[in-house]
């Protein structure tokens, strides 16, 4: 155990979107990237909450949002371990609209890849790999997707 | 295409203006190519649209103030 190994203490993966509804996993579901240490709780308040993001719109011939997602990744940066190093206390994912219509059903997965340290020993700052993914379906077609993003405890991210 | 052909809930109507059934198999030939290109063809939008983003340093972590030793 060392303060620059940073794990994942909280989930590795939920569900977002279930056939076409929001997740009841969404509003408890959470991951993080904290120090490797029997006290990683005694962190710092982070120093604020970064946030991505975009939406999965489909517009049909008739002019009509079939599929309207919006989705927001939200990460808390710069949590301190005895005032150093730059973690993430919380990270998740806000679905603030979901808009499915007639003959569309959406699936959507977050998942989280093992934390890692993009800085030093003496002042880590985490690294988190993060994947949202699933379907588009209709009668005539599927269309799967997938959206990765690496976010950092010092606020940083990076898409791909 | 107007909104004429969809009821209040987007449900695609027939021509007789009761809206479509769920299930393909009832759906002629010719309302499924309709389907296909009016319902079920799309422009699709996925572009990350905002962010909110700060940025930190990243000091050393203090030593001797816990039981947890820097590597």
């Amino acid at each position: 155990m060392s303060v620059s190994d940073i794990v994942n203490m909280a989930q590795a993966g939920w569900k977002i979107i279930e056939d076409g509804k929001p997740s009841a996993q969404i509003s408890g579901s959470t991951c993080n990237a904290v120090p490797h240490v029997d006290d990683w709780q005694s962190l710092s308040a982070p120093q604020g909450t970064n946030r991505l993001s975009w939406r999965l719109q489909y517009t049909n011939g008739f002019d009509i949002d079939v599929v309207l997602v919006p989705l927001e990744l939200k990460w808390e940066y710069a949590a301190r371990y005895h005032n150093g190093g730059a973690f993430i206390s919380n990270c998740w994912l806000h679905v603030p609209q979901c808009d499915v219509k007639w003959g569309y059903n959406v699936n959507l997965d977050f998942k989280v890849r093992n934390p890692t340290n993009a800085g030093s020993d003496s002042a880590p700052n985490a690294r988190l790999p993060i994947s949202v993914s699933g379907a588009v379906t209709t009668p005539f077609w599927t269309d799967n997707m997938e959206w990765d993003f690496t976010v950092y405890g010092d606020g940083n991210w990076e898409q791909g | 295409m107007g909104s004429q052909n969809v009821n209040q809930e987007g449900i695609p109507l027939r021509g007789d203006g009761t809206p479509f059934p769920e299930d393909p198999g009832q759906w002629s030939d010719a309302e499924r190519t309709y389907l296909q290109t009016y319902q079920f063809g799309v422009n699709k939008s996925f572009e990350l649209e905002e962010q909110e983003v700060a940025k930190a340093d990243v000091p050393d972590v203090s030593r001797g103030e816990g039981g947890s030793e820097i590597a």
